[in-house]
């Protein structure tokens, strides 16, 4: 039996415009996340990811609907406190004090989580991360990626049961994006990750919850997200004459079983409603000088697409 | 034992969020010696006006400033300057820590929002101490008042201090929460300083004001602060002064600013959140 460790039940977040008017960043959101278990998030700008993590690690309060985590309502302050030891939150490489040193921001933060032996675990954490080096640099002077990685060693020292991570690798170099989820898998926490980097979702999350406008659109384990697609065939086309491929996109505009047309370099993504429409393609771009016709594996990033 | 082990976290954090805060405000040390000296420049003006005036009329005000104590009341008035930063030191420091989103490491952080409160105004009264103590030395020395009298002075700017403090929270929150009321209640603490008598007494102001300026109760701590140190000195002139008002109003403005400041804070914290950023 799994254990629910985040329940959220009709979850509404509202805020008011300035305009006068009101906007529903979450709408009656229900998910839950079980023991262990990396969640991913995933939605367009502006769907709610950034709120639902927001209230969930008790920096906001909802509008209607409550959370559990562990079983208690943190919509109470006391049981929000009690769950504040258990939960780390990282928004990106923010949320370090950057006008400080890499070692006094760790060392502050043991402090006030009232770590201990924090010392060996500050040099245990940073060298994993590949960051102990340039603890006794201001964080000011630091890479995009030394900064995630200091944000990181923050949140994996006060070591939480739960871990929020807000676009947690966004702008690494692949190296350190690989050796990053490497640490996160072999963290066995829980984890709710938002990213818009598919492939990294694909590589972290077992279940996915679409998000757009602040609704839950679909939750899913990720391969269930590409059966979604399966009854779509994905082709990549690759035009020869650069002159013809906007006369090509005109035509296939104009058929009524192509879904999407995506622009790549040499040619376009196309994605048609059924295999059963290929030898009238077929026909339609034997008048072209194409280079290559292949058909695809749909990905992440085509459910992203179509779902939002 | 449980309140102990309780009591020894609340130090931490109090002495963890303060060195932090001194970190911070120490990362350019150039712009810390600034902040330092600039308000020494302020104590010329008021100088040199009070210089010109005494020097043609002798007890132009028909106040207790004369010719011999308002070098005194300016270098008071300087230490009330100095405490103002407490003050402001919420709305900058709550609009930085927003800004760089590291309040919502504090936050989420097992920590008492009393204690975020607490260690902004000791890393602001630490900050400046240095030109406070300076400028309280240079007025003993030059201006000696017995040992208990100089207590009740220091006294006095405790309750000054913890006053500001207060109005700082009030001011902090709205920097989290809404920064165009925080912006609003800015405007109306400058207007309430200009018209408190940091520097002049209140017979420089227009009759018809001071009706107004006694609604203010900064004015009467302000107030209280030259007349007790003054008292060291002159202690028939000074206590024909000093009325009920004044330490009515400071002692219970001092201990109800605060205690609502801190009740107002959490409650509206935790009714709204951060918003803005």
């Amino acid at each position: 039996m799994t254990n629910k460790v985040i329940e959220t039940f009709d979850l509404t977040k509202e805020y008011k415009l300035k305009t006068g008017g009101k906007i529903l960043a979450l709408n009656k959101i229900n998910i839950s996340i079980n023991e262990g278990e990396i969640f991913g998030l995933l939605g367009p700008n502006g769907a709610g990811k950034t709120t639902l993590v927001s209230i969930l690690s008790t920096l906001l309060q909802p509008t209607s609907g409550y959370v559990e985590i562990y079983g208690l309502d943190i919509r109470k302050h006391a049981n929000a406190k009690k769950i504040k030891h258990k939960i780390g939150l990282m928004l990106g490489a923010e949320m370090v004090y950057f006008r400080m040193t890499g070692i006094d921001n760790l060392k502050f933060f043991s402090r006030i989580y009232r770590i201990k032996n924090s010392s060996q675990k500050i040099k245990d954490i940073t060298t994993n991360l590949g960051i102990y080096h340039k603890l006794g640099e201001y964080v000011s002077n630091y890479s995009r990626g030394q900064k995630l990685r200091i944000a990181l060693a923050r949140v994996l020292l006060i070591e939480p049961e739960i871990l929020f991570l807000d676009e947690p690798l966004l702008g690494l170099d692949p190296k350190t994006t690989r050796e990053l989820i490497a640490i996160l898998l072999a963290l066995n926490k829980t984890i709710l990750l938002t990213s818009h980097q598919m492939h990294i979702v694909e590589q972290l999350c077992g279940r996915i919850a679409f998000l757009n406008k602040g609704k839950v659109i679909k939750i899913d384990k990720q391969e269930n997200y590409k059966k979604l697609l399966s009854e779509f065939v994905r082709i990549s086309i690759d035009i020869l004459d650069n002159n013809k491929k906007l006369e090509l996109k005109k035509e296939l505009t104009g058929l009524n079983y192509i879904k999407n047309i995506l622009d790549k370099k040499d040619g376009y993504l196309i994605t048609i409603a059924d295999n059963k429409y290929y030898p009238d393609l077929l026909t339609c771009l034997g008048k072209y000088p194409v280079q290559k016709f292949q058909e695809i594996e749909p990905t992440l990033d085509d459910v992203f697409v179509e779902l939002s | 034992m449980l309140k102990r082990e309780h009591l020894k976290t609340n130090i931490i954090q109090i002495y963890s969020l303060t060195v932090k805060d001194l970190k911070l405000k120490t990362r350019y040390k150039l712009e810390f010696l600034v902040e330092f000296l600039a308000p020494l420049l302020s104590l010329f003006f008021p100088y040199i006006i009070f210089n010109t005036l005494f020097n043609i009329e002798e007890g132009i005000f028909g106040t207790y400033y004369s010719r011999e104590n308002f070098l005194l009341f300016v270098l008071l008035g300087y230490c009330i300057s100095t405490l103002i930063f407490l003050l402001w030191n919420y709305k900058d420091l709550f609009y930085d820590e927003k800004t760089w989103k590291t309040l919502n490491a504090v936050i989420v952080a097992p920590v008492n929002q009393f204690n975020i409160l607490f260690s902004y105004f000791l890393s602001g009264l630490i900050s400046k101490s240095l030109p406070l103590i300076f400028i309280i030395v240079i007025c003993y020395v030059l201006f000696p008042i017995p040992i208990p009298y100089l207590i009740l002075v220091i006294l006095v700017l405790i309750c000054i201090s913890i006053t500001f403090a207060g109005m700082g929270f009030i001011l902090g929150i709205f920097e989290i929460v809404n920064e165009d009321i925080s912006a609003s209640l800015a405007v109306g603490i400058s207007l309430i300083s200009l018209v408190s008598c940091v520097f002049y007494p209140i017979e420089i102001f227009p009759e018809q004001l001071h009706f107004f300026i006694k609604l203010n109760p900064l004015y009467y701590y302000f107030d209280l602060l030259r007349l007790t140190w003054w008292a060291g000195i002159e202690y028939r002139e000074a206590i024909s002064y000093i009325t009920i008002y004044h330490i009515l109003i400071v002692g219970i403005f001092t201990i109800i600013t605060p205690i609502l400041a801190s009740y107002l804070f959490l409650r509206i914290y935790n009714k709204y959140g951060i918003s803005g950023y």
